[in-house]
């Protein structure tokens, strides 16, 4: 006891006697010297391979654990879904892996994955069409591809997983209008969108929903003239080729072929289009059209985005509106990057109903004098740099390798720039200041705002008289009505 | 179900198990003579690396009154040091100075009006000191002294460094048990992390803390009082902790939050944030050696300080059931909320596989509540493995025209299996091999394994990692059933039934369905939903005829049969009234 007592004493003794050393430490960050990074992008080269029938698969290899990643995207466009039956694209790639094979039901493939600590899970959250996806340890590989090709190629989309989907699909649709976040997401799309890129389901067209529409859908996208492999992990090309040779064999091509799915916008007027929900904060959303990411000026808007609100606290309008004025925790911008055709650039706050006006004037405010070409020098080299530094962490693991290549080759610019990463950090370099304001003169046009307002439509609509501002300061203003989360016919207006 | 030879399945376990020591993190542990500790993994995958510390303090080690303290010094450690964010210390920590005096005097007039809201003279200290004359000047001033300190201040400038250093991904969290700050940089700036993270833990000085804490109540707005169940899930929580400290929010009580001042932010900064109570993680591209060394070098400057009291309260045994009915725009929903043991509690690894045999595509909530009742939609468990005290979760959310009592009794019959049936080993091993292979997908992305430690070290012992996936594979059936059986009891629990708010009336459907045995409700809901999907009168007319030639043996074969036929007729009405729409 004692000498536990001794020890203890001791121990903290030291622990607080300790003099902190004092260090020679430099003064100030920026006088620190460090060593050189150089960093080249993979090449696709290294990695790409064509299969028999023609289908590209890319493998990057990664052996410090013994898994291996298995993704193979089909190629197929949700836009071409009939009218009737708008989830069906949906419904039949998430059941694709949920919904059986001809060989096996539903629950003997799960049960076997599961029991092998592996996954094989598929969905549609690629931007080209549907995703099957297996992940195994090594030694389970040639098991999962099995599984894997039996359900790609011969689903069994069971009825009673169908109606599993379509139950919670449904449950899902009753909760479109209640999280003041997912109503605002649904409708600024409404709003911007034209009819064959905003399409939301209803509840008549999941329930009209059959195993044999998505047999058909499946039929119609799922062969070897529309597919791509990215592989990564624990293998050799060497060993992953043949397997997949071998499961694609007697595979016959079909007719279908990918069209590039651009967006269609039919944006509405700009002004000011108001959503009623009785909260005590304002959703905020300012809506302008973007760029298409081979735009001769994609570089200095990119940058532009970074200095009003992409790069986080670094970033004007949360500087000014977060920092300085207190009125919001989340405020920032962003400039969709989309793989086909332009995106938007949008801004996006919350803040207490009684400060939303003058928030709204402040993002404004800083929309102005960007264009004006108030652009501070440090804080565009900052942005610079971040880019240019932050570079490899866009190659971070074998896996984001493989999806980097594999979306450089769908989307065709592997064959258009197949320089883009090599050429990617002196293009950022190069951007100047006049750079940036000519982007900004461009797209930050004041005149053409949408502005998304969800929130308490009365109180929000009480002129700020301390700032002498009214909603109609930003545009003329629209009251919206709330859909009916089944249906999607309007309600009326309360 | 094919059935795996008994030696093959062996070989197979020892593999995975033989796979499940080498997942190791491989962890370098360094304590400083300050009484820092440093974790270091060395990842060259790729050029980068990610630095961490994590506080050993959250929320429950706040006091009454002072709620949401620990969340809004993480925000205060943004806001720069002696060196960092400012033009000139000296008139900045007079301006400081100087606007604290007014902020107190405003504290001083606030006394006086807070009692006012007490008696109901005002609806909130806001309304009130917005009324106040006295307190409208003082504001007046303080915000004159705000916008000539912000001349003085470099904005964000810790922010800064970091951009232009390459950060992409850095922030922050405050949980009920911990707070840590993260950033990955590329490989060459390991000393600019280790510059500007020593100088803002040694040095902080807090500035634009009022602002701030308007930011933190616009956080609360978003996150608590704008959301559908916020403020109801604030209730629930602190319903269901009675005494622990987990019963207040971690963002803080909103009349607490609205008063927190540079004092408090202080004093807890210096009893929480000394380097005996902070640990040191670094996961990625560099040199362990020169990582030790540069640890010594700037964390090894801070002072050793006493200390910091541990929390004393334990929760009480619960001894009646709790209920909550939360009337929200959400979907009717059942959820259990169950006390149990925390960080390194003996049965931890039984609780973490009970949620892993309810849980995923062959978890018991899906195949007994989502496809063969079909009482849910979808349902889930969840074991929250807390530093002071655990809670066990049960989730479901009803399908269809299921009530909240059918469902609370589904999930009732899935507790009662676990306590009475052995669970089956081969289920018991799917989910062990589930674990075995995640310790390896840990392994393979440093930043998931770098928050591994973080959660670990935050709550007291960084080891606890890898002795809790020994824990989970020495689980057997016989755990399960003890734990369970001691656990999992109504007076344990408190069980809350979210309802939708505007209370749509039942369905004509639902409220047939509801007439039938509870045995036939399955059967009839999905004969309902073949029914439904039938597009062709002629087959309906068939169906009828056939249901219609029935004889019932009983009455409730009497009963399911009427009730199809209801269903029938009702779906050739709903054909006949399309037909005449088109």
């Amino acid at each position: 006891m004692i000498t536990r007592t001794l020890l203890l004493s001791a121990l903290l003794g030291a622990r607080l006697g300790v003099a902190a050393p004092t260090a020679d430490l430099p003064a100030h960050p920026d006088q620190l010297q460090f060593p050189p990074l150089s960093y080249e992008p993979p090449q696709a080269a290294a990695h790409r391979h064509v299969l028999k029938n023609g289908v590209t698969v890319f493998v990057v290899e990664d052996h410090r654990v013994p898994l291996v990643d298995v993704s193979i995207t089909i190629l197929a466009d949700d836009r071409q879904e009939p009218a009737g039956l708008l989830g069906l694209h949906s419904a039949t790639f998430d059941l694709l892996s949920d919904g059986g094979s001809q060989a096996h039901d539903a629950a003997w493939i799960e049960e076997e994955t599961a029991y092998l600590g592996a996954y094989l899970e598929s969905g549609t959250d690629d931007p080209y069409g549907g995703n099957l996806r297996l992940q195994t340890l090594t030694k389970d590989l040639e098991h999962g591809l099995e599984l894997a090709f039996e359900v790609l190629r011969t689903p069994r989309f069971q009825a009673d997983r169908l109606r599993e989907w379509q139950d919670k699909r449904l449950a899902s649709f009753k909760e479109r209008n209640d999280d003041p976040e997912r109503l605002e997401r649904m409708e600024w799309r409404r709003l911007v969108y034209d009819d064959q890129t905003f399409r939301p389901a209803t509840a008549a067209s999941v329930e009209a929903l059959t195993p044999q529409t998505l047999k058909e859908w499946h039929a119609r996208w799922t062969h070897p003239g529309n597919l791509l492999v990215r592989v990564s992990g624990d293998v050799t090309p060497k060993q992953i080729l043949p397997l997949l040779e071998k499961h694609m064999k007697g595979w016959k091509k079909g007719s279908s072929s990918f069209p590039n799915p651009e967006a269609g916008y039919a944006a509405v007027k700009p002004g000011v289009y108001l959503i009623h929900k009785p909260i005590n904060q304002t959703r905020v959303r300012c809506i302008l059209p973007g760029l298409d990411r081979d735009d001769p000026q994609w570089h200095a808007a990119w940058l532009m985005n970074e200095l009003l609100g992409g790069a986080g606290m670094s970033s004007k309008l949360l500087n000014r509106i977060r920092t300085q004025e207190g009125l919001a925790y989340s405020v920032g911008s962003q400039l969709e990057e989309r793989t086909f055709g332009p995106g938007i650039f949008w801004a996006g706050l919350q803040t207490k109903v009684e400060s939303t006006q003058y928030a709204m004037s402040l993002l404004v405010d800083e929309y102005r004098k960007m264009a004006a070409g108030e652009i501070d020098e440090e804080a565009l080299e900052n942005s610079k740099n971040q880019l240019i530094q932050a570079f490899p962490t866009w190659f971070a693991s074998a896996a984001t390798i493989a999806n980097v290549l594999a979306d450089e080759e769908l989307s065709g610019r592997s064959q258009s720039n197949p320089r883009f990463f090599q050429e990617l950090r002196d293009q950022v370099a190069r951007v100047s200041k006049a750079d940036v304001q000519a982007a900004a003169r461009r797209m930050l046009q004041t005149d053409n705002l949408i502005w998304v307002l969800v929130g308490d439509a009365q109180a929000v609509q009480a002129p700020d008289a301390g700032h002498g501002l009214s909603l109609e300061t930003f545009g003329p203003l629209t009251r919206l009505p709330l859909y009916d989360p089944l249906t999607q016919e309007p309600l009326p207006l309360d | 179900m094919p059935q795996f030879p008994r030696t093959g399945l062996r070989l197979l376990l020892t593999l995975l198990a033989l796979g499940a020591a080498q997942a190791a993190l491989p962890v370098k542990e360094v304590m400083l003579d300050n009484g820092m500790r440093f974790l270091f993994i060395e990842d060259h995958t790729s050029p980068s690396f990610m630095g961490a510390w994590v506080a050993h303090v959250g929320s429950s080690n706040e006091i009454p009154g002072q709620t949401g303290l620990t969340h809004l010094l993480e925000h205060m450690m943004f806001k720069g040091s002696k060196v960092i964010g400012t033009k000139d210390l000296q008139k900045d920590l007079d301006l400081i100075a100087r606007q604290e005096e007014l902020k107190e005097r405003i504290r001083q007039r606030s006394r006086t009006l807070r009692e006012q809201v007490r008696q109901g003279r005002a609806a909130s200290l806001k309304e009130a000191q917005e009324a106040d004359t006295l307190c409208q000047r003082l504001e007046a001033e303080f915000q004159q002294l705000v916008v000539e300190q912000r001349d003085n201040m470099i904005p964000n400038e810790f922010d800064q460094i970091m951009q232009k250093n390459g950060e992409l991904f850095g922030n922050a969290f405050t949980s009920d048990d911990m707070t840590a700050y993260f950033n990955v940089l590329p490989a060459n700036k390991l000393e600019l992390w280790y510059w500007l993270e020593s100088d803002r833990l040694t040095n902080p000085v807090f500035r634009e803390l009022y602002a701030e804490r308007d930011v933190v109540y616009e956080e609360r707005r978003m996150r608590t009082e704008s959301t559908p169940t916020g403020m109801h899930e604030e209730a629930v929580n602190s319903i269901f902790w009675q005494a622990s400290p987990y019963h207040w929010p971690i963002i803080g009580w909103a009349s607490d939050v609205s008063e927190l001042s540079m004092a408090q932010a202080q004093d807890y900064y210096h009893r929480w944030y000394g380097p005996g109570n902070v640990t040191g993680i670094v996961v990625g591209d560099f040199k362990t050696d020169e990582a030790v060394q540069l640890a010594r070098r700037y964390f090894g400057r801070m002072e050793a300080r006493q200390d910091p009291p541990p929390v004393v309260t334990l929760e009480p045994r619960q001894i009646g059931e709790s209920r909550y009915v939360g009337a929200a725009d959400v979907n009717p929903t059942v959820n259990f909320r169950y006390h149990c043991g925390g960080f390194k509690h003996v049965d931890s690894g039984a609780l973490e596989v009970i949620a892993s045999l309810l849980n995923g595509d062959t978890g018991r909530l899906q195949r007994k509540l989502v496809q063969e009742s079909k009482t849910a939609v979808q349902a889930y468990a969840y074991y929250e493995r807390k530093k002071l005290e655990g809670a066990f979760q049960l989730e479901a959310e009803a399908a269809g025209d299921i009530s909240n009592q059918e469902l609370e009794a589904a999930l009732d019959a899935e507790v009662l299996r676990l306590v009475t049936e052995d669970v089956p080993e081969r289920e018991l091993q799917k989910v062990k091999n589930g674990w075995l292979t995640n310790a390896y997908r840990e392994q393979q992305n440093p930043i998931r394994a770098a928050f591994t430690l973080i959660e670990n070290a935050g709550m007291g012992d960084w080891r606890e990692q890898e002795a809790y996936a020994k824990r989970i594979q020495d689980v057997t059936a016989a755990d399960i059933k003890r734990v369970a059986g001691g656990l999992l009891k109504p007076e344990n629990r408190l069980v809350t039934w979210w309802v939708r708010k505007d209370g749509a009336a039942p369905s004509p459907e639902a409220a047939a369905l509801a007439t039938l045995p509870a045995e036939l409700q399955g059967p009839a809901r999905m004969a309902l939903a073949q029914i439904k999907q039938v597009g062709d009168p002629a087959q309906l007319a068939a169906m009828r005829a056939q249901l219609a030639s029935q004889t019932p043996e009983d009455e409730q074969e009497k009963a399911f049969v009427g009730f199809l036929l209801q269903s029938v007729d009702a779906r050739l009405e709903a054909l006949k009234a399309e037909g005449a729409q088109k």
